[in-house]
């Protein structure tokens, strides 16, 4: 449809108050808000994930188009409200404790609601606890950032804590930031490993399939 | 400089008519009056290099394989932490829930700062050097490959006393403020001059920054 092409190329583009004007525009036209999220705004952000995965867009492009799916998302989410539409999935995000590098986590939050999850925000400086708390309270994904060699040992903690408090085998683990390696990943025992945030979203739609 | 800060070539994303470079231009007018930069320095003299270990007078030391490689030959250490402040990183994180775009440009403003800061740091050692009639080495600073954080950290906090610069280490040895930079040069006739702080990076592989950062030499 011609509307959601739009919609896609004005998030693309980051143009932010056409993205929104497409989605009003589509609503008046009856399409359902579902639709124009699947097919618009998700599809638009996978697009936009895809061209800055493959060096074709940088990080600042990828950011004013977020800020258009963030324009159009509002104008969409009363009437996602209306028709009960679900998120795919509810994601608990922090930086570990110690840490307070906060960029890189807002970055793969902000990635992960455009992609239609839930998120739970945790902060900066996150203990084990809190993360367990959000298992708990139905977090599904737990995504641990950290920017420091020193602070990065505190995700194996978290994930020790995660497995003593018998949680582990109902969430999913995923870790990332700027000393984080897939090794890494591995030897501590964590599902997965994202280099950067459009990653990141394939990586939870992968770790949930699983 | 916000825009290459972010990874991006300004270049290119200027011939796309990207809002983007609309954003860089308001994250520098917005960031300029936030910032507070500000240098805490001091000059020591070595007095030995033994194993992996630079001792200075008139006490205190730095030590790990990247010291004792760049520094062993070394006549003098300045010691420096470097800060804009806390004002544009707040306002940066304020700012991230209504306007994602707006709010990393300013945090990358805020790097590009305090890198101007510390590149401004290294010419007045290298002046100093010329001065002297002596070479400089590359700055090293901690989390570089040969010096680890934690250790080089305490090194360089119990010789200058970042907290008149307003920057202290939390438990995780982290500047606080987060745009703050620390480093130690060498100063001698014989020491190595030439390479980049960027060599000794883990990341310097996959970096998107490298050749953007601190003052070089070579």
């Amino acid at each position: 449809m011609a509307i959601l092409d739009e919609l896609r190329a004005a998030m693309v583009d980051g143009q932010a108050k056409l993205a929104a004007a497409k989605v009003s525009e589509g609503l008046a036209e009856g399409m359902d808000a579902g639709t124009l999220l699947r097919d618009g705004l998700i599809a638009g952000m996978a697009e936009v994930g895809h061209l800055y995965e493959n060096g074709e867009i940088f990080v600042p492009e990828m950011l004013v188009a977020a800020r258009a799916m963030t324009a159009a998302l509002q104008v969409l989410k009363p009437h996602l409200v209306d028709e009960g539409v679900e998120s795919s999935g509810k994601v608990a995000i922090g930086t570990t404790q110690g840490d307070l590098h906060d960029i890189g986590k807002n970055l793969v939050a902000m990635m992960l609601e455009g992609s239609g999850y839930e998120i739970v925000d945790l902060g900066v400086d996150v203990p084990a606890d809190k993360f367990i708390q959000a298992i708990r309270e139905g977090a599904s994904v737990v995504a641990m950032s950290a920017l420091l060699t020193t602070t990065m040992t505190n995700m194996q903690t978290a994930i020790e804590a995660i497995k003593e408090a018998g949680l582990r085998d109902q969430v999913r683990i995923i870790i990332g930031g700027a000393p984080i390696t897939k090794a890494y990943a591995d030897e501590i025992g964590a599902d997965g490993y994202a280099e950067d945030a459009s990653s990141a979203v394939r990586l939870v739609k992968k770790v949930l399939a699983a | 400089m916000v825009l290459r800060a972010q990874g991006a070539d300004p270049e290119v994303v200027r011939r796309r008519n990207s809002p983007a470079v609309g954003v860089a231009e308001q994250a520098v007018e917005a960031g300029k009056p936030l910032l507070r930069p500000i240098v805490v320095s001091e000059s020591f003299a070595v007095r030995e290099c033994r194993h992996e270990q630079v001792r200075l007078e008139p006490g205190g030391y730095l030590s790990g394989p990247l010291i004792a490689e760049h520094l062993h030959a070394a006549e003098s250490v300045v010691v420096a932490v470097c800060s804009i402040g806390s004002n544009l990183e707040e306002a940066a994180s304020r700012c991230f829930a209504e306007d994602p775009a707006m709010s990393v440009a300013l945090d990358a403003f805020g790097s590009a700062a305090v890198d101007l800061v510390a590149s401004a740091m290294c010419e007045r050692v290298d002046l100093q050097a010329e001065a002297q009639g002596v070479r400089t080495t590359v700055p090293l600073s901690p989390g570089l490959v040969g010096w680890p954080v934690a250790g080089g950290q305490r090194q360089i906090f119990s010789l200058v006393d970042g907290e008149s610069a307003g920057v202290s280490l939390n438990a995780g040895f982290m500047m606080m403020p987060k745009k703050s930079t620390s480093m130690v040069i060498g100063l001698g006739a014989d020491v190595d001059h030439a390479g980049d702080s960027c060599d000794y990076c883990s990341m310097s592989a996959t970096c998107r920054f490298r050749h953007q950062h601190l003052s070089h030499h070579g």
